[in-house]
Order: C-alpha cells, then sequence, then structure tokens
C-alpha cells in the first residue's frame, strides 16, 4: 500500500477515493467498479488496480482476471477516437477484411493499437449486432454502415478535419 | 442433521452417507475409484475437468459430475461403464490436446522407462521423461486408467515463454490443463490470490496481476500451488529433478508449529521437503520448510567433522573421535564443577536436551546450566501459559482472535490460513501492538480492528473479552506477566510464538538457572563451557575453554577450543514440543554429514570417556528414562516486570543461531525484497567487457522447444573442423565443460554452428547466452574425423540433438555422390527441426514420431519396430550413422547388425578434457572377442556401432544422477569466490 501510494499523485488518489466512494453500494461487484474506472481515465491504469486492490482488499489479480476476461476493457490508453470494425459474419462477407486493411494503411497501426499522437485506436470486434447496414465501423459511439472505401475514406477525411479543428481551437 | 444415516448404491453396493457428502466422498469412502483431475478435498467442489463425471439411473439428467453432485437418500450411480469410459476418453482427449501427450500414448513407453532412468533435466516439459513431476502426475494415472492409446486430436504446443525468475519455484504454462487447482488453493485455502485466470476461452492462462513476476506480488512462497499442480507446471526449483524416494514421515523444526512433512533422499541425501496431507497442518506448510530446508540441510559450508584449535595453525579437523573426547574430557577435568557451564539450543529435541541435563547434573556435577535465549531478554510465564488450552485446531473456530505483538506473515506465515479461516467461519480478528510497526498488507486483510496500545491498555483489552466464549490469542514477542495472567484469566485459548522451534521443551527440561550463564562467564565465574549453539563471540573471548556443537561455522567457532559437528532435525529423530504443546516427532530422513553425530549421541559418547557412562542408545531409550522425572518449568521466569522476550522479527529465520537465508541464496533475495522493495533486487552488476574477449555468441535461439541454435565466432575452428568433430565449451568462468558436436563451419564468415539441448544445469546456463556475449572458452575441433567414402547409399538417423550433429557428415556423403537417406526422429512434428535443410540437401528425409504427428508412428526403431526397420525393409543401405539418445543409437545398431551393414555412431559420454586425460568417456568395445577400453574423446567420438557395450554406456551415463540434481541448489562456487576474494586483497596490499 505505501508503496503505490507514494508513487501516484494526491489528485488521483482522490480521484480513486472518489471512485471507490461511488461504488460503495456495488461492493464486490468488480465489473462495476473496472467500468466507473475505465470511464474516468478511458483505460485501466496499472498504478490504479494496485491501489483499489490494496484499499478494497482485493487480490489484484481477481481484479485482473476479471478485466482481461471482458473485452471492454483495456490496458493501453486509447486515442482520441476509437475506430471499431466489425468482422463478424456479415460484416466479413461484405468485405471487412478490406476496411480493416484500408484503415489500418491509412492510420498506420496494427488493430488494437493506438496512433503515436493519441488520436486514432483501431479495434476490430466480432460482431456489433446490426448486420442488416453490415459492413459497419463505429467512431466514439457514431455507426456508420453500408461502407465502401469511399465511403470510409470521406469518414477519415471528417473526423481528421473535425480533430484538426478542435485542437486549434484549444490553441 | 439427522442423527439416521441415508444410504445410496454405487456400482451395485449400497454404502452409508452423511449429510453434506459428495458423491465423490460417499465412493472415495466406499474405496471406489472415480477419476478427477480438478478436485482438491476441503475446497468447494469447481466441476471443471468432468472426468469424474457418473450416470445417476432414473434421473432426468443421468450424467452428472460426482464431486459437485450432493448424495441423496436412495441414490443410485454407475462410476464405470463403456459408455462413461468413451466419454471420459474423449474428454481427457480433449484436455490432452494442449498438454504434451506423445510420451503417454508411446508405444515405447515401457522400454523407455526402463532405460531412461536418469531424466533430461530440460527446460520445456516435451514428454514424460524430461518432466519433473512424472512419479506424481495425475494425468499418467488417468491416461492408463482410461487406456487411451491413440490421440484423435492434434497437439498445439503454445510455446509461453518459461516463468523462471522468481525465487523456489519455475512455471511452465505450456504444460496447464487449467484445472484451477492453484487458482483455488491460493485464494480459498491459503486467502492470498496471487494468481488467477487471465483472458479467456483459447488464450485462457493462469498469472498474477498484470503478469508481475510473483516476487512482485502477494505470493508468499508457501508453495501450496506446487504440491497441488496435477502436472508439472508448477516445480520447485532447486529440488524439481530430486526422485521422491525413501519417504519419511517427519516434522519440520524451523518454528514451534511443528508442521507435518514428508522427506525424501537419494543415497542418504535428503532432496525434497512435503508437507504432509494426513497431518494437522494438512498438507500446508510455509516458504521456510517447503523451499528451504534441502538447501539448508545439504549446505556445503556445515561443519562434517571435528576440530580442534592448535597452536599452530587455529582451528584444524580431526577425525577421530576417540582422540577428540579423549582432549575434551582432559580439558574439561581441568575445572571444578562450578567452574563449567553447559548451554542448551532451544532447537534441541527434548531427547537431547535432556540428555545434555543428564550431562550436566550427572558428569559434569555443575548447577551451571541454561538455554541460549538469543539476548538478555527472557520469555516468562511458561509455566501459567501452561495451564491454559492451547491448541491450534481450535484457532479457526474461534469467535475473537487476538494477535498480539506478532508478524505472523514473516514469523509463522502457515496460521495466516487460520486468519483467513476465522474470518470466514465469521469471526473477528483484531491485532494489537506495543511497537510502531505496520501489519503487513495481506495480513490486514483479515483484521477487523489495529490497535497500538501500550502494555497496559493491551491487558484491558484482553479483559473485554471476559465473556466471550471462544477466545483465542496469538501471543508474539515482547510479553509481559500481566497479558500472561490476563489471558489466563479469561480462559483464552493461547499459541505462544516463539522464534526457536523448541523453546518450550528445552525450558522445561533445563530451567532458566538464578544467576544467567551469560553472567556468569563475563564475571569470569565460568571459566570453562559446553555449548549447543553459538554464543556472542565477544562473551566467548573471555572463556578459558569453549566446547562448541554446532553445524554451521561462525564467529564463535573460530574462537572454539573444540568443534564437533552434529546434525539437524532432519538428520536426527527425537521430539519437539510446539506451540499447542503437543510433541511433534522427528524422523531421521537423511544421512548426517560424513562424520557428524546428533547431539544426544555425542553427549552420551562423551559421558562414556568422563568415565561416568550415561549409555543411551537410542532416542526411545532416552524418552523412556525421562518418562520417570518429572520435569518442570522454573518459576523463576514466572515474574518479570515490563514487556520481556525479544522481538523475533530481529532474528528472523535462524536455526541454531545459523541464519537461513545466509545458505539459502533464494530466501535472501526474498527478504531483500520485502525489506527494500523492488528497486533493491534490480541492480545487477554488469561484467565489464574485454574487447579482446573471443569467442563471440553470433546468435542463440531456441528453434524447437529445447534445442537451440548456437553461432560461434572462431576463425581456427571454422577453418579446421571436419565432420565429427566436436568442440568443449564454457559458458563462464565457473561453468562445466560441455562437448558438442560441430553441426556446420563457415571460414568466411569465421562461425561455427551447434545444435544443443537443454538437458541439464549447465545448458540451461548456455541457453541463456544473447548474441553479443563471449563465451568463457571454447576449445576445438577435438575427437576424430569421420571419414566419409562414397558406399553407395547411406542411412543416418539422428533423434533430439543428434539431427544437427548428423548434418555435417549428410553434408560431406552427399559430395562424395551417396544417396542420402535421412531419418528424423522426435516425440512430436513440434521437436523436428533443420528440416528444410535436409529436403533440400538429401535424396530421401523420412520422419518418425512417437505421436504420429509426423511420418510414422513410433520411434527410430525398437520392440515398435518403424523407422530403420522401414528403411532396412525397402532399401539396401551401405553404410549407417546414428547420433541420438543412447537408446535410440543401440536399438539402431541392433537392426542394422541382422543385415550386417557397417555402423558408425557419435557418442555423448561424460566427458572433462576432451583430451584422454581423464577418462571419465572411457566405455568399453569388442575387438576380436575380447573387451577394450576406449576414450570417446580421443578414439571417438565415432565408433563402430556393432562393437559397443551399450549396457556399460547407458549406465555409466546416470553415474552423476545425485550430482546433477544437487547441482539446482544454488549453490555458489566458494573456492573461487575465496580465490577472488583473496586476490583482491593482494592487489590492495
Amino acid at each position: 500500500m505505501t508503496e503505490i501510494v507514494g508513487k501516484i499523485s494526491d489528485v488521483e488518489i482522490q480521484d480513486l477515493d472518489e471512485i471507490l466512494e461511488k461504488h460503495k453500494e456495488g461492493k464486490g461487484n468488480n465489473v462495476t467498479l473496472l467500468q466507473l474506472i475505465q470511464n474516468h481515465y478511458g483505460y485501466l491504469p496499472d498504478y490504479a488496480l494496485k491501489y483499489v486492490s490494496s484499499k478494497l482488499k482485493i487480490p489484484l489479480a481477481e481484479l485482473y482476471g476479471v478485466a482481461t476476461f471482458y473485452a471492454q476493457f483495456s490496458f493501453t490508453e486509447k486515442g482520441k477516437y476509437v475506430v471499431t470494425c466489425c468482422d463478424g459474419t456479415a460484416c466479413h462477407v461484405k468485405g471487412a477484411p478490406l476496411l480493416i486493411e484500408y484503415l489500418e494503411d491509412q492510420l498506420k497501426i496494427k488493430s488494437g493499437e493506438t496512433t503515436d499522437d493519441k488520436l486514432f485506436t483501431l479495434e476490430t470486434v466480432a460482431c456489433l449486432g446490426c448486420c442488416a447496414i453490415s459492413p459497419v465501423i463505429v467512431i466514439n459511439d457514431v455507426y456508420y454502415g453500408n461502407l465502401t472505401l469511399n465511403k470510409v475514406k470521406k469518414i477519415l477525411k471528417k473526423v481528421r478535419k473535425k480533430a484538426s479543428e478542435s485542437t486549434e481551437a484549444k490553441e | 442433521m439427522s442423527s439416521e444415516k441415508s444410504t445410496m448404491i454405487i456400482d451395485g453396493k449400497e454404502i452409508e452417507f452423511s449429510e453434506g457428502d459428495t458423491v465423490l466422498d460417499v465412493a472415495k469412502k466406499a474405496g471406489i475409484y472415480i477419476p478427477t483431475l480438478c478436485h482438491v478435498e476441503g475446497l468447494t467442489p469447481y466441476g471443471g475437468c468432468r472426468l469424474c463425471t457418473v450416470k445417476v439411473l432414473g434421473d432426468r439428467k443421468p450424467f452428472q459430475t460426482a464431486c459437485s453432485s450432493p448424495a441423496r437418500q436412495g441414490m443410485e450411480i454407475v462410476t464405470k461403464d463403456d459408455e462413461l469410459q468413451e466419454m471420459r476418453r474423449e474428454l481427457m482427449q480433449m484436455i490432452l490436446s494442449e498438454h504434451p501427450n506423445a510420451c503417454l500414448v508411446c508405444a515405447h513407453k515401457d522400454t523407455c522407462e526402463k532405460l531412461q532412468d536418469s531424466r533430461d533435466k530440460a527446460g520445456r516439459v516435451f514428454g514424460c521423461f524430461t518432466c519433473p513431476n512424472k512419479e506424481i502426475c495425475e494425468i499418467r494415472d488417468i491416461v492408463d486408467y482410461l487406456e487411451i492409446e491413440e490421440m484423435t486430436y492434434d497437439f498445439e504446443y503454445k510455446n509461453l515463454p518459461l516463468e523462471r525468475n522468481d525465487p523456489f519455484f519455475e512455471r511452465d504454462y505450456n504444460l496447464c490443463i487449467l484445472c484451477g487447482k492453484c487458482v483455488r488453493i491460493c485464494n480459498e485455502l491459503r486467502g492470498i490470490g496471487a494468481i488467477n485466470f487471465m483472458n479467456r476461452g483459447h488464450d485462457t492462462t493462469i498469472s498474477t496481476g498484470g503478469d508481475l513476476p510473483h516476487i512482485n506480488t502477494d505470493c508468499q512462497f508457501c508453495g501450496a500451488c506446487v504440491d497441488i499442480c496435477p502436472t508439472g507446471v508448477l516445480t520447485p526449483k532447486n529440488t524439481k529433478w530430486a526422485i521422491r524416494d525413501n519417504p519419511v514421515k517427519t516434522s519440520c523444526g524451523y518454528c514451534n508449529i511443528g508442521c507435518g512433512f514428508t522427506f525424501y533422499s537419494m543415497k542418504g541425501e535428503l532432496m525434497e521437503t512435503v508437507p504432509d496431507k494426513e497431518e494437522f497442518n494438512q498438507g500446508q506448510g510455509c516458504v521456510l520448510g517447503r523451499f528451504c530446508t534441502v538447501e539448508f540441510n545439504n549446505s556445503r559450508d556445515r561443519i562434517k567433522t571435528p576440530h580442534i584449535k592448535t597452536d599452530k595453525h587455529g582451528l584444524v579437523p580431526e577425525s577421530d573421535w576417540d582422540k577428540i573426547l579423549e582432549i575434551v574430557k582432559k580439558e574439561l577435568k581441568k575445572y571444578k564443577p562450578n567452574e563449567i557451564g553447559v548451554l542448551a539450543s532451544p532447537d534441541l529435541t527434548n531427547e537431547s536436551a535432556y540428555a545434555l541435563k543428564r550431562f550436566a547434573d550427572v558428569v559434569l556435577k555443575t548447577k551451571n546450566i541454561g538455554t541460549i535465549t538469543n539476548g538478555d531478554a527472557i520469555p516468562c510465564g511458561f509455566k501459567k501459559l501452561n495451564t491454559t488450552t492451547r491448541d491450534l485446531g481450535k484457532l479457526q473456530n474461534s469467535e475473537v482472535l487476538l494477535v498480539i505483538n506478532a508478524n505472523i506473515q514473516d514469523t509463522h506465515p502457515v496460521l495466516l490460513i487460520d486468519l483467513k479461516k476465522v474470518k470466514d467461519n465469521g469471526g473477528q480478528v483484531i491485532a494489537l501492538s506495543s511497537q510502531n510497526t505496520d501489519l503487513p498488507d495481506v495480513t490486514s486483510r483479515w483484521v477487523d480492528e489495529t490497535y497500538k496500545l501500550s502494555p497496559d491498555k493491551i491487558v484491558a483489552k484482553i479483559k473485554q473479552f471476559n465473556n466471550t466464549e471462544n477466545v483465542s490469542i496469538l501471543l508474539g514477542q515482547p510479553y509481559s506477566t500481566a497479558i500472561v495472567d490476563a489471558i489466563v484469566s479469561i480462559g483464552a485459548n493461547v499459541i505462544p510464538l516463539r522464534s526457536r522451534a523448541n523453546l518450550e521443551g528445552v525450558y522445561k527440561i533445563i530451567p532458566e538457572p538464578e544467576t544467567n550463564i551469560l553472567n556468569k562467564i563475563q564475571n569470569g565465574e565460568i571459566k570453562a563451557l559446553y555449548t549447543t549453539e553459538r554464543i556472542n563471540p565477544e562473551i566467548a573471548k573471555k572463556l578459558e575453554f569453549l566446547l562448541l556443537q554446532d553445524i554451521f561455522p561462525s564467529n564463535t567457532s573460530r574462537l572454539a577450543d573444540v568443534v564437533l559437528p552434529t546434525t539437524t532435525f532432519a538428520e536426527s529423530s527425537g521430539t519437539l514440543t510446539n506451540a499447542a504443546l503437543s510433541k511433534r516427532k522427528l524422523n531421521a530422513a537423511c544421512k548426517a554429514p560424513v562424520l557428524s553425530k546428533p547431539d544426544w549421541k555425542i553427549i552420551s559418547d562423551l559421558s562414556t570417556v568422563m568415565g561416568t557412562a550415561l549409555s543411551y542408545s537410542s532416542v526411545d531409550n532416552i524418552a523412556k528414562s525421562a518418562e520417570n522425572v518429572e520435569l518442570k518449568n522454573s518459576d523463576s521466569n514466572e515474574n518479570i516486570a515490563g514487556m520481556t522476550g525479544i522481538d523475533f522479527n530481529a532474528n528472523l529465520y535462524t536455526y541454531r543461531g545459523e541464519s537461513i537465508s545466509q545458505q539459502v541464496t533464494e530466501l535472501e533475495r526474498l527478504k531483500i525484497y520485502r525489506k527494500h522493495g523492488p528497486s533493491a533486487l534490480t541492480e545487477e552488476k554488469k561484467e565489464e567487457k574485454d574487447e579482446n574477449a573471443r569467442f563471440k555468441v553470433v546468435e542463440c535461439v531456441e528453434i524447437v522447444p529445447n534445442m537451440f541454435k548456437l553461432v560461434v565466432e572462431d576463425p581456427l575452428i571454422a577453418k579446421k573442423a571436419k565432420p565429427g568433430n566436436f568442440a568443449i565449451i564454457m559458458t563462464t568462468e565457473k561453468s562445466e565443460r560441455i562437448p558438442i558436436t560441430i553441426s556446420d563451419w563457415n571460414p568466411t564468415e569465421n562461425t561455427i554452428t551447434l545444435y544443443f539441448q537443454e538437458r541439464g544445469y549447465s545448458t540451461k546456463e548456455l541457453s541463456q547466452v544473447n548474441a553479443g556475449d563471449h563465451l568463457f572458452s571454447l576449445v576445438g575441433p577435438l575427437g576424430n574425423d569421420i571419414e566419409i567414402k562414397n558406399w553407395g547409399t547411406v542411412l543416418l538417423g539422428g533423434g533430439c540433438y543428434g539431427q544437427g550433429a548428423i548434418y555435417p557428415v549428410a553434408k560431406a556423403a552427399k559430395e562424395q555422390g551417396n544417396k542420402v537417406i535421412i531419418l528424423l526422429e522426435g516425440r512430436n512434428k513440434a521437436l523436428i527441426y533443420l528440416r528444410d535443410e535436409f529436403e533440400k540437401l538429401a535424396d530421401e528425409v523420412i520422419y518418425v514420431t512417437a505421436d504420429g504427428s509426423l511420418g510414422f508412428k513410433g520411434t527410430a526403431c525398437g520392440k515398435a519396430a518403424t523407422g530403420v526397420q522401414e528403411v532396412l525393409k525397402t532399401q539396401k543401405i551401405d553404410w549407417a550413422f546414428f547420433v541420438g539418445c543412447k537408446v535410440m543409437m543401440a536399438e539402431s545398431c541392433e537392426a542394422t547388425e541382422q543385415d550386417s551393414i557397417p555402423t558408425v555412431v557419435s557418442l555423448n559420454t561424460i566427458m572433462l578434457d576432451g583430451t584422454g586425460m581423464c577418462g571419465a568417456c572411457r566405455l568399453s568395445v569388442k575387438i576380436d572377442g575380447k573387451t577394450v577400453t576406449r576414450f570417446a574423446c580421443v578414439d571417438g567420438p565415432a565408433f563402430n556401432g556393432h562393437i559397443i557395450d551399450w549396457e556399460e554406456l547407458i549406465n555409466r551415463a546416470n553415474l552423476l544422477d545425485l550430482q546433477e540434481t544437487e547441482v539446482y541448489q544454488s549453490h555458489v562456487c566458494r573456492a573461487l569466490s575465496k580465490h577472488n576474494a583473496e586476490s583482491h586483497k593482494e592487489e590492495e596490499l
């Protein structure tokens, strides 16, 4: 405990304590706890799990066991835009592998990775449940269906433009 | 629970059962075997492997798992019939598709088992005879029970990295069948939860959180997971290759719990210590008993012979016990009885302590006898504590468990189980401490309340529980008389924790004298001392005569006039009185080193020489004579004001004054880690690189499991090498010399290529070199060249490392214009390498695998007769050459002998210098009916395969079995370190 506390900042301890406070009622439900942490950080940082583990007296391996079981949890920091490509049966038949290859080529990352500028994360999933509009990709909870390479090209352009605008606005 | 017994029918037999039993429990009690892989007695039923599926007659769902189905009145089940067996066979085959299975279904199994007694001590286990778990493997039992002879599913080797860097145990998850026993015992019973299932589906593995090394987690290295693993995934690092022979039931002698253990030995040497399932500790132990005993006991530093101080040379060894006892007699007779003191070690057995007491009373006639307490503070209130309940079994049912001044995680880790059980049973755990020390993380999981209180307030706190029924107390040190009184007044169950194994027993036999012996020495009242444990050297200097009986050299032994070598708890019999006042039996499990003798024996022998023979013949004999004597705790230390007893965190992990971590390097590592955190361990000394260093490693990679390709720069060997030559490698300055066949050489790039198999300590060391490193030495080319002519058709057979070794011969044979047939043998296709090279080079390549995954099913030859015999049937062979294990070579030669085909084999004997000097590599060959001795290094390594005495050769290979097993007990070559230290000193001067 002391070992971990020394390594993370007070602000983070405060954040995590808040999460634990929220989680109080759902005690024993590790999935909700992990979801709260992931919502806060966008992923599950190693130190956060260690802190929570020693604070709640739950073995660290137990938390990791749950977290690695579900595909929804990530251990690496994700990009600003999470591009989820469906490669389920319907999408696969309708050419999802081509879309994934195109995206990998364009973003210069492999599926499951994040670009160096932390803008994009590319993921593939088995089925999103909307096979009627296959092939499908989802970018930050927005669904794009009936895709072609051309459409993906446009979407990517749009997202990139939006991203650069928002960074400019910030500056 | 109803008092009437219910009954059920298993396989037509009516069997009684009690409520709460599962079908498996009932069957087990009735002696009916149901196969299981994932069931652990005492843990929640799991139903993971489903091998225990039985047929419940008349039920809607007839197939149910016996381990998780509760027994019901009138239930009728069948445990074994064709349908069930077929189902189990199917299940088992699926389980085996992820566990190396070639050896399990190999038709050659029996022959192999008979001939391969010395196991390959390989890194990756790929079959039974390279598996450290072979004797205790549950999978083998079940395969035999189910009579599986053929595998329907392809085996998939996961090729996960070996986890070898943690202290005490290694992990090879390529063997894991995911039964989850380790996870469950760690979480459910031990409550540590260091490991769990990670990922899911096909990718499921067992790991720590975030794949951290175990040393960085909560792991206590108790070894529970190692002992429960049904396969060879988890194995003790230092004793994994020990064959579990000569079991002796005994007890651990490190702390005053005295867990029941089974000790195994080989040729009289202690090999393995495993907690006993039938004892009160139910198969549980801690890091000390499980992993440190063997190394501590077998340490090369032990005092093995008596020593005597001489004027000229200081302390010198003396092999004659009679002579040394005469000297002791002469010296002791110089002093008056009250000038002689006797000190007992709190690690002595009750019998030895009694003998010592009698020796002081009857032989020396001195009253100066006491116990060493490692400091001046003596724990008080032994007598009073004896009047309360002392029961280890009652701990887990306590309503309130008080932990007073104890850090059990470090001192008595096995009691953590009870802490968890108290919590599981709804009790309360309260920690009281008079010192400012935090409880470790793991312990604090089960502690409800922690108080830092003054001694008086601790007394008050104890008294609060006066009306609580089941109060148990773990009493650490220091404590006060007032605390003892409070405990006695509330009638609690108390377990006093002592740092030493038999303080309770020795104190009872040898009460504390009125004046402390050590004080008397300092006063000069005592001039001669007979002590069974080292004392403070400063005090020892005041003595005129010091007789020390000890197991390890120390600063005190260097001052002693006579040193007598004695035994550890593994080497002597007797009893120890534990915290619950029950007598834990010790049984000698191994031989005492060289001239050392048990304490009681030395005392008895000395008494005979001194003229008043105690004449004890055995420990039972002593115990019997002690029976008639009433033993009483002394009153002198019953009432002492203030806190007494040392804080034994200070001298944690000691046995007879010797620090255990001093002898067990891994424990030292763990200790440093726990004290200073992870940063303390990462510091590794990097050796300076010598610019002129030769033998640069270009490449060292594992090409198939356990087989390594090593490319080394050496221009001279690269120029001179010929087929059949070998080189001798030393990885580091302290390494063993390993002879390896030179498989390829490139004079333009100045490199040579060698293929070697990790099959022991030294090859393991070699396998860990990286590209860019330099080998310490490389000698070659050695041995005779194999003369290659144009014979016509040649057959070259290679198994394991031999696949690489036949490569240069194949190349040369091809150049001479022969038709080259290559036969490659392995247990599974994953073990065959150099395939592309041979396919390109040879006219024909034949594969033989034990499980039939590639080419013929079978071995190179033998009764299962595929391989060589298959080739001989169809081809006319003019010359044959075999390299592989001795069994493979012997049997291949037998096959070619029938057709009188000239056959050459390349031998891999034990070898030292490689130049014909040592003779270690000798073998017998028959020439003209006469047996002649040849040396593999200078006369070979290639020999006519038909004239070799194979039986002798195989026997000689097992010659160093004990040493090969022992070397894993991480010893350090002290000769060299001593030499280096001395030469450094000289440089400084």
